[in-house]
């Protein structure tokens, strides 16, 4: 019982559930559809005032702000396009933390996780999926996503030019720098993901010290690949550059300690979902705990991070930056979800995993793990896509397109697990130490 | 502090035998009243059936303290007694109390949870140590049974056979 076997009454929940998304993404878009009509003048009409609004009270540099954008165009296609992005760009970093995590633990020669690491390392490798859809998107739609790619932004004659971005553009926001990173970002993504594969599933035939003691300088490399390539370059280009006349340096460490707290909720979820099938014996209830104490742990500096973002804009209150959080936390368009965003990823799991016995019981975590892949999934949306859909677009196609790209990612996690023959490590050196661990 | 109390010493050198000593020693009946060691040894606690710690009750009532001083301060300075303006801020903007109230309920947890841990542990400036065995800093692992008036001569030799039987390498009587 060391193989996972992927058997068909999974699969065809997984389907179920796929099919169930496709239904709400059809009823989603019926809906949006037939109120659009009726409400685009008037929503049009509101935005150009906000806009303006703004305007008057900021310098002239933002001039071109109300010009551009895609206030006027908001559509069905951009709804789906902009919560499918969001969605791809969760995924990737949801598979770079589970890549982080395997880093992070071989190189503190940690021993508690090697009886389940290959849950991690099966979710590291979905990162190839969202790598190719995010590149589609990338190729496909890039204008409708990132308005930044307009030429005219940068044309001086043109009465759409922005002086600022115009200054951005040589040194950073021009396709040339976008793709030379993306490249980048993908070649050294799908290499690390390989080389763990590798690696860790070499351990398993031919186990041999040399290759442990290779795996540990190689998780040293990813380490700061992931940190100083990936990272800080993937959400810069992907994510911030959405909005491009708004920055923040706390940016990207909001973005993984969201990614890792969802890829450790769901690593409880396949611990669990596999024990009870029967599988991975040696796991037991000190495994979780400690799983639970690191996804209490990095909530909590999820809200620090956030926290820490928001504050510095709140008290400097310059209109430059407080742009991002006046698209976000105003009550007529997205205030309630930003705040509903804050209590799934931080206040209740902060009280639902704060005792000892919660973080060792399985209804417990299994509830936190849920509220917490929720809570960051809207924190992603709200991310990326208040700027493209600036008046209310989280509903039910979000919610049609989560579960359809949860049943693939579900769907590839599960293959790729039955395709590792030894799902617990019970040849790597450090294995006793995992199987008698004690908290 | 109070008069000296005799203790009978079961001296171990392996803490494998130690462990398993405590198990049977317990199961015999006999209450153990204290096991001096040279380093932490895993599991010893549970074995000797200590209760848990509700040392962190307490943090959580000293940093509700913290918190409680640090806002109700910050509050009637900034709010009451000296109200200034800056930059159209408002006078009470919670958001910015948090980072100050944070560290004060850090603050408060850690000192008064350190206070009270010495406290417990009855260490504090100028004490003198209570030594069982001078060996027990270094290499040995000491079980102690106290001994009072209502334990006789039969008690002593039932718990020296006992202990020599479980792998003490010495059992000694011994004033403290």
């Amino acid at each position: 019982m060391n193989t996972y076997v992927f058997d068909s009454s999974t699969q065809k929940k997984l389907f179920i559930s796929f099919g169930i998304g496709v239904l709400l993404l059809v009823l989603g878009i019926f809906f949006s559809g037939s109120s659009k009509t009726k409400e685009e003048h008037t929503s049009v009409a509101k935005t150009e005032i906000v806009a303006k609004g703004s305007n008057n009270e900021s310098t002239d540099t933002h001039e071109a702000e109300a010009g551009h954008g895609h206030h006027a165009e908001a559509s069905v296609g951009l709804l789906v396009k902009a919560n499918i992005y969001s969605l791809f760009y969760f995924g990737f970093y949801i598979a770079i933390a589970a890549l982080f995590f395997l880093s992070a633990t071989n190189i503190a020669w940690g021993g508690w996780q090697v009886s389940f690491q290959k849950i991690p390392l099966a979710i590291s490798t979905t990162v190839v999926f969202f790598l190719i859809c995010l590149f589609t998107m990338f190729i496909f739609f890039k204008h409708d996503i990132f308005e930044w790619t307009h030429d005219y932004l940068y044309d001086p004659k043109d009465p759409r030019f922005d002086a600022l971005l115009a200054l951005k553009h040589g040194d950073f926001l021009s396709m040339n720098w976008f793709w030379s990173f993306n490249i980048v970002i993908a070649v050294s993504a799908v290499f690390l993901v390989y080389k763990w594969w590798k690696t860790l599933t070499e351990m398993d035939t031919n186990p041999s010290l040399k290759l442990f003691s290779s795996s540990r300088l190689f998780a040293a490399i990813s380490i700061v690949v992931i940190s100083f390539v990936i990272n800080t370059f993937a959400t810069w280009y992907w994510s911030m550059s959405i909005q491009p006349h708004w920055y923040s340096t706390m940016y990207t460490w909001n973005t993984m300690a969201g990614a890792a707290v969802t890829m450790l909720s769901i690593v409880i979820i396949l611990i669990h979902f596999l024990k009870s099938k029967g599988y991975l014996p040696n796991v037991n209830v000190n495994h979780e705990h400690d799983v639970a104490k690191l996804m209490f742990a990095i909530s909590v500096f999820w809200m620090y991070t956030f926290f820490s973002q928001y504050m510095l804009i709140w008290y400097a209150n310059i209109p430059e930056e407080t742009e991002f959080f006046r698209l976000r936390r105003n009550t007529d368009n997205y205030g309630f979800l930003f705040h509903f965003a804050i209590i799934c990823n931080f206040v209740l799991p902060f009280f639902i995993l704060m005792k000892r016995n919660s973080k060792r019981s399985r209804t417990a975590t299994l509830i936190a793990a849920f509220i917490i892949i929720f809570g960051q999934f809207a924190w992603f949306f709200l991310m990326n896509c208040p700027m493209l859909l600036p008046k209310d677009g989280f509903g039910i196609v979000s919610i049609g397109l989560l579960l359809m790209i949860g049943s693939i990612f579900g769907y590839l996690v599960l293959t790729m697990l039955s395709k590792i023959k030894d799902l617990e490590s019970s040849t790597h050196p450090y294995v006793k130490e995992s199987y008698k661990h004690h908290i | 502090m109070s008069e000296a109390k005799k203790y009978l010493v079961g001296m171990f050198d392996d803490d494998d035998v130690l462990l398993h000593a405590v198990e049977h020693i317990r199961h015999a009946g006999y209450d153990i009243t204290d096991v001096y060691t040279p380093f932490p040894v895993h599991g010893l606690e549970h074995k000797l059936g200590l209760e848990p710690t509700r040392i962190h009750t307490a943090g959580f009532f000293f940093g509700a303290t913290g918190l409680t001083v640090a806002l109700s301060m910050i509050t009637f300075i900034n709010k009451f007694n000296y109200p200034t303006d800056f930059g159209g801020k408002p006078n009470w903007g919670l958001l910015a109390y948090v980072p100050i109230t944070f560290e004060h309920t850090v603050l408060f947890a850690a000192i008064g949870m350190t206070v009270s841990f010495y406290y417990l542990c009855k260490l504090w400036p100028g004490k003198k140590p209570v030594i069982i065995d001078e060996r027990t800093t270094d290499h040995l692992f000491a079980m102690t049974f106290e001994l009072d008036k209502n334990k006789d001569s039969n008690y002593i030799n039932a718990v020296s056979e006992l202990l020599k039987n479980e792998g003490a390498i010495e059992v000694y009587q011994k004033e403290v």
